[in-house]
């Protein structure tokens, strides 16, 4: 495999990492987020400055970006706890706003300069190469497939369900809001630490730039694009919405624009998104398979 | 007498509205009690106020002697107060067998490490088909609850609020939208459950139902109470006649 091969497969890892982590708080939970590169670059920041500042190795760097972001995004999600739909998405796209103006203006995190020189992990006393560092992404990913699994298997995953269909029926079931919707928002948020940390190490520069507002509308284009509320959904949203554009290299800055186009089309005829439940391709697959059965 | 349910001097202000003034009664274990009066009177309101969804401007509720001010509605039903709704809010895109299971957490899953366990064990299933088979749904347990009709629905809310192991349960206009003999297997439904032991506070405006079901009725009007008493005393009861009819000289 090339070099490049690799570093496009890195890529799709980390985001498929993102948008499963989105999914959870978005699709499993019904919480529209708008802000969601911000705990992206919470975890990229806290690997990235454990690593450089204090000299600390990557193994140590991971776990200590997925509590960071994890407990960041419980304190962050207080205020969305009064808010619902609309107001939580301009909540969360303010959220996003004002991380991003921390990092860029607060000297602590080097300002506009953004941390440089992040080590790549090392591995078996060596530097880790690329290939071995996307095996590490290629567990990270099953690690998020795992737990998502894991969490629509389980009660909880019944409860944030129950909420995004409908709050107040939750609620009267003994559903405690607060507490499933923090739940949430600390996995989310924590998945997408995982994501930062492993982004941090790979690129070696992060600036606030990577982890604004259009950051985030594109890990929710992948979710939704995909399908939102299921697992393979964000995977697929996120694979094609990575090489697609790499294999149309003139469309590249036109990137966002892209994908906002294909948003609006995807919202007015096919809001499940491709294998969403019940989309057009999900249907037809069930169809042929149903078929060939009997 | 055993009390199940005590409603103290119960107020309710939204705003410059008075929903509710200086209400009190009660309710004995094991009855089933009618709650009617005209629309506006704030019924839903008192149903609002007990499940804990606001709370009251003045005045105690208590239930089993405990009062509730202050308890949220996750915790009411935790206490075991379940409710239905007269616009139905089944969770849509769950399937009936998942919207009776997430009801079931309460008791099933109360702790952190039980509810992210697996959720479909041999209990559970058990357990919901149970009251699944008690309200005639047992056959329709993997639709969406979205593409059940209205009586249907109106059956799900009901199972919902038995999966909370409910000692009391709440309806809000439980016949309503519902055809003659959907109707009669309401009643029957609501009957049966209460010779189990559950007492039932119903909102309704259908009276050959009120009539039927209710053991005790409680009229509103306006916010306030006025009258109570056993449903053939409320049919005869002048004010109550004059509150859905109006007194002779607004005519």
């Amino acid at each position: 495999m090339s070099g490049y091969v690799i570093t496009v497969a890195i890529t799709i890892g980390i985001y498929i990492i993102l948008a499963i982590s989105l999914n959870i708080i978005t699709g499993y939970a019904g919480q529209i987020s708008l802000g969601h590169a911000a705990f992206f670059g919470i975890g990229a920041y806290a690997s990235g400055m454990l690593a450089t500042r204090l000299g600390a190795p990557f193994w140590i760097c991971l776990p200590f970006a997925v509590v960071v972001t994890g407990v960041v995004g419980a304190i962050l999600g207080i205020p969305c706890l009064r808010v619902k739909e609309d107001f939580l998405a301009i909540t969360t796209m303010g959220i996003n706003f004002v991380v991003q103006a921390v990092f860029l203006y607060v000297p602590f995190f080097g300002g506009a300069l953004g941390i440089s020189n992040i080590p790549a992990p090392s591995f078996a006393g060596a530097e880790m190469s690329k290939p071995v560092y996307l095996i590490m992404v290629c567990f990270a990913v099953l690690l998020a497939i795992f737990v998502d699994g894991w969490l629509t298997r389980s009660w909880t995953g019944l409860a944030l369900a129950s909420i995004r269909e409908d709050e107040t029926a939750a609620e009267m079931s003994g559903v405690n809001l607060t507490r499933f919707k923090v739940i949430a928002f600390i996995l989310g948020s924590a998945m997408a630490g995982l994501a930062g940390s492993l982004y941090a190490h790979f690129m070696s520069f992060i600036g606030a730039a990577d982890f604004g507002f259009p950051e985030s509308i594109v890990i929710l284009s992948m979710v939704v694009f995909g399908g939102i509320g299921t697992l393979r959904g964000p995977i697929i949203g996120a694979i094609i919405l990575i090489v697609a554009p790499e294999f149309f290299r003139p469309i590249l800055d036109y990137r966002t624009l892209l994908y906002g186009v294909m948003l609006v089309v995807l919202m007015r005829f096919q809001p499940q998104g491709l294998l969403g439940i019940d989309s057009f391709i999900t249907r037809n697959i069930k169809k042929i398979t149903v078929r060939g059965a009997s | 007498m055993d009390r199940l349910l005590d409603i103290e001097n119960v107020s309710k202000q939204f705003g410059g509205l008075k929903a509710l003034d200086n209400v009190s009664f009660f309710m004995k274990k094991g009855e089933i009690l009618g709650l009617i009066g005209p629309n506006g009177a704030g019924k839903t309101t008192l149903f609002n106020l007990i499940t804990g969804t606001y709370p009251v401007t003045s005045g105690t509720i208590r239930y089993n002697g405990k009062n509730l001010s202050g308890k949220g509605p996750s915790r009411v039903a935790a206490m075991g107060i379940g409710r239905t709704f007269q616009i139905v809010r089944p969770f849509a895109g769950l399937t009936v067998m998942e919207n009776v299971i997430v009801a079931l957490g309460v008791t099933n899953y109360p702790r952190f490490f039980a509810s992210i366990s697996r959720y479909r064990t041999r209990e559970t299933l058990t357990e919901a088909r149970e009251i699944l088979e008690k309200t005639g749904l047992a056959d329709l347990a993997e639709q969406k609850a979205e593409n059940l009709p209205l009586g249907f629905k109106k059956r799900l809310e009901i199972a919902r609020a038995l999966a909370l192991h409910p000692d009391l349960i709440l309806l809000d206009e439980p016949a309503g939208g519902l055809r003659e003999e959907e109707m009669t297997q309401l009643v029957a439904l609501t009957r049966a459950l209460n010779s189990e032991g559950m007492s039932v506070l119903v909102i309704e405006h259908n009276m050959s139902v009120v009539m039927r079901l209710c053991q005790r009725i409680v009229v509103l009007d306006h916010g306030t109470l006025i009258a109570e008493g056993s449903p053939e005393a409320i049919q005869e009861n002048p004010k109550v006649i004059e509150a859905y009819l109006g007194s002779e000289e607004d005519v």
